[in-house]
């Protein structure tokens, strides 16, 4: 069969290893730190400003002077990926990017494949952080089996396949998250319901939720404590799990994330296949700023 | 004399009388406080329950007696205020409901309405408790049965039943410190049966050609404070407030006493406890003196006190101010939130979380059904969650709430940070019945503190609590009490095991400055350096503080 590639962006936030050993291409982002431009999470052509997650979020985040602003890969950016991905030997791509709504790397990535014809497919996971990443990954063990099985399965079908599959996995999947602060995502720009969320009360820990590109607003607590309760109960109500991830933005939240992980393994009945805890591309970490911790999580079931 | 029936006439004048014996008496009614704070006063509450009822009726030439009763059990039902007004409209409810559409009212049938009422009021409360209105009006029912029963006919007329009644009435009221012991160990009776008694009693004085009005009372003496208005309203011309306790050198004549003070001054009031009387007088500013002279002429005085009462308005005005806030906009189809607020610092809490409707309430500021009841009818949805945020206040949300064709769900928030707890949960478009649930089991997510001032003195689960100390409460029991308002905030976090949680959130009330409040903040932030601290302008009257810890 057709060689095919699979090429995501780095707000997929898939662990560099696991990427590699998928041979999963990963476009960085670019993020603007006082004047600074940097790219963003694994990936790329190994560019010399590759940004380390745990000083950005503790060293450099805290002490910024201005707000990190984030920007789309270039359509040229994309255009120099696809061609070294033909050029290592693919006839075909698969190019899987985080939801239309909440950034333009899609756009780039949609007008930079019209230069190769039918060779590059350009997908909207609809998704952000690992909620995308697992349809990534999902995609690249199709690739991998048919591989592993000797399968002649034209690009089109393989291609469908995919879709079908990510298509399949957004209906079991669930990514949520508690804010410590409300700054970020309020100058993000990213969510039309902010002004309403701030309150008068200082102390107000906002709980979202991405769902099919849009942040929802899932709800608020007082104390980090009861919102992070409040949504295990929401990870725990899905039932049999697949994949499970916690995603921090570091600020102490590194400390608590294993624990966390932890605590929902064990009050599960049967065990996730996967689980992980990860550090979250800076890019993204922009947004929603430090002491962030986020779940996402992988049902064998569709839920609802 | 005797009367064997009545008309709906006779039944709208029996009711206007049990009014106004009662609005006579409502300061007596409300001086049978429980705790030493200001709570729902329950003769007020009761007075405006009976004035609606009134009021529905007040011009109708109607001679149905049934249909009399229902148009005044629907005015009473919907302007019942606090738990005894609510009790009070189940009274009428069943009364009415047993006259059905019947032209008069004789003996047997009002023996019978009395057993339903009786009846429509224990169903009417989740878990009716002894000692209070529930049992007098079960105490009521019985003896009239009773006395239908006897041989003889000498109660065979209603004027006699009606005395065997208010009767078994007294006994019964004079009973419910043996059957609740916290009116035992407050030394007083239940206020809401007291009340009941009035207005029974009321009747029986219309009918004996008794004045109902312009007659002398005399309450206990712990309800009337030294520095605090019992009257809200000011009379032109009335500018000073004069209260002082005196010792009478002789026994005191009622009628001669008031007919003295009434040349000087209004709004009169006479406390007394042993032996002790309290007068409260309002007077314009050339008579300030007079009734000071007078009562030393009586007896010996042992306290004074003088307060500018135009001043007070005028500062009271000022600090009204409440500031901008938006209420959350919702649509058909939607689920509104609907919160009754003590202040405005928390109303504005609570509409910044979302509330699509605030009701004014708190203590000693009850609502009426039908205030609530408005409330939700001006949603332009059918899906409603109210939280009353007070204990005194569950009741009538729960009456509203049964009155609508809304679907509407009472969170039963008991304090402000319970409601505001259950408020988070809060999803416009979430599943009705799930986000009932979620919310409810929110109201034990959080402990509620509150800093007041002890109306008087008082022995509590062995605590002695001198009238004007600072006392705290925990989730409605008085759990500590100090002469220093700081000191008693630190040891009500102290008794909360405040150490174990992450967030204070002191809500501030009217009494106390901004910078006082701060000072008290800084002095909870020292003593705990890992909680987060958050002060917030309440804005609630009575109460200094209102604490949320969680």
């Amino acid at each position: 069969m057709e060689k095919i590639a699979i090429v995501t962006d780095s707000t997929a936030d898939i662990p560099e290893e696991i990427a590699e050993r998928y041979h999963v291409y990963t476009v960085p982002i670019t993020i603007n730190l006082d004047g600074e431009s940097l790219e963003d999470g694994s990936g790329g052509d190994g560019n010399v400003n590759r940004l380390s997650r745990e000083k950005f979020y503790n060293q450099q985040l805290p002490h910024l002077k201005t707000f990190p602003t984030t920007a789309a890969p270039s359509i040229g950016t994309f255009q120099k990926v696809y061609q070294r991905v033909f050029e290592n030997g693919y006839q075909h791509i698969i190019s899987i990017h985080l939801a239309k709504e909440l950034s333009g790397t899609i756009n780039s990535a949609i007008l930079a494949a019209r230069e190769f014809g039918d060779q590059v497919n350009v997908i909207d996971g609809r998704q952000v952080t690992l909620a995308l990443g697992y349809q990534v990954l999902a995609c690249a063990e199709i690739l991998k089996k048919y591989k592993d099985h000797n399968d002649d399965v034209s690009s089109v079908v393989a291609i469908q396949t995919m879709i079908k599959k990510m298509e399949n996995m957004r209906t079991r999947l669930r990514v949520v998250g508690i804010l410590d602060t409300l700054e970020y995502l309020k100058r993000s720009g990213r969510v039309s319901w902010m002004q309403a969320a701030l309150g008068s009360l200082l102390n107000l820990k906002l709980m979202i939720e991405v769902k099919n590109g849009h942040v929802d607003k899932l709800g608020q607590a007082r104390t980090k404590r009861a919102g992070l309760d409040r949504l295990l109960e929401q990870i725990k109500g899905m039932g049999e799990l697949e994949h499970l991830a916690v995603i921090h933005t570091g600020g102490g939240a590194e400390y608590e994330a294993p624990e966390i992980l932890e605590t929902i393994v064990s009050s599960l009945q049967i065990k996730p296949l996967s689980q992980m805890c990860i550090w979250m591309t800076p890019v993204l970490g922009a947004h929603v700023g430090p002491n962030l911790i986020g779940l996402t999580a992988v049902a064998c079931d569709p839920i609802d | 004399m005797t009367k064997n029936v009545i008309d709906g006439q006779d039944l709208k004048h029996l009711t206007e009388a049990g009014l106004v014996w009662l609005r006579t008496n409502q300061q007596v009614v409300n001086s049978y406080n429980v705790f030493p704070v200001p709570d729902g006063d329950t003769g007020t509450n009761m007075v405006l329950t009976m004035q609606s009822a009134y009021d529905e009726v007040s011009d109708s030439a109607e001679r149905n007696v049934g249909k009399m009763a229902q148009a005044i059990a629907h005015g009473a039902l919907m302007g019942a205020r606090g738990n005894s007004g609510v009790i009070l409209s189940q009274i009428w409810r069943g009364f009415a409901r047993s006259l059905d559409s019947s032209d008069l009212l004789d003996v047997p049938m009002l023996v019978h309405a009395l057993g339903t009422a009786r009846d429509t009021a224990y169903k009417g409360v989740v878990r009716p408790v002894e000692g209070t209105i529930l049992t007098v009006t079960k105490d009521i029912a019985t003896a009239a049965e009773t006395a239908c029963h006897k041989d003889g006919d000498n109660q065979s007329d209603l004027i006699s039943l009606l005395e065997c009644v208010i009767e078994a009435a007294d006994i019964s009221v004079q009973h419910t410190p043996e059957l609740l012991p916290v009116l035992k160990s407050a030394g007083v009776v239940d206020s809401g049966g007291k009340g009941l008694f009035y207005i029974l009693e009321g009747m029986l004085r219309h009918v004996q050609g008794l004045p109902l009005e312009g007659v002398s009372t005399v309450q206990a003496l712990g309800s009337m404070k030294m520095d605090e208005h019992i009257m809200s309203m000011v009379e032109e011309g009335q500018d000073y407030e004069i209260v002082l306790d005196f010792r009478p050198y002789d026994s005191l004549n009622l009628e001669d006493f008031y007919s003295s003070l009434e040349t000087m001054g209004t709004s009169i009031q006479l406390g007394e406890g042993d032996g002790m009387y309290r007068l409260h007088i309002h007077v314009p500013a050339d008579k300030r003196y007079e009734p000071i002279d007078y009562a030393i002429s009586l007896g010996s005085v042992t306290k004074i006190a003088i307060e500018n009462l135009s001043v007070q308005v005028d500062d009271k005005q000022k600090t009204s101010d409440s500031g901008k806030m938006s209420l959350a906009f919702v649509e058909p189809g939607q689920i509104a939130s609907v919160a009754v607020v003590p202040g405005p610092g928390i109303a504005r809490v609570f509409a910044s979380l979302g509330v699509a409707a605030l009701v004014d309430g708190g203590q000693t500021m009850n609502p009426s059904t039908q205030e609530i009841l408005l409330a939700f009818e001006n949603l332009p949805t059918e899906k409603i969650m109210i939280f009353p945020n007070n204990k005194n206040i569950i009741l009538a949300a729960q009456t509203a709430a049964s009155l609508t064709v809304k679907k509407v769900a009472v969170i039963p928030s008991r304090s402000v940070p319970q409601g505001l707890s259950a408020m988070l949960h809060w999803q416009p478009d979430g599943d009705f019945d799930s986000l009932k649930d979620e919310m409810t089991s929110a109201l034990t997510d959080i402990l509620s503190g509150e800093i007041t001032i002890a109306t008087r003195s008082i022995d509590l689960n062995g605590v002695p609590i001198k009238e004007g100390e600072v006392i705290g409460l925990l989730n409605g029991d008085l759990v500590v009490s100090s002469s220093d308002l700081q000191e008693t905030c630190l040891n009500l976090l102290a008794y909360a095991k405040a150490e174990n949680y992450e967030l204070i959130t002191l809500f501030y009330g009217l009494d106390i400055s901004k910078q006082q409040a701060y000072q008290i903040a800084d002095a909870v932030r020292f003593k705990y350096n890992n909680q987060e601290v958050e002060v917030q302008d309440g804005g609630q009257p009575h109460y200094h503080f209102i604490i949320g810890i969680e």
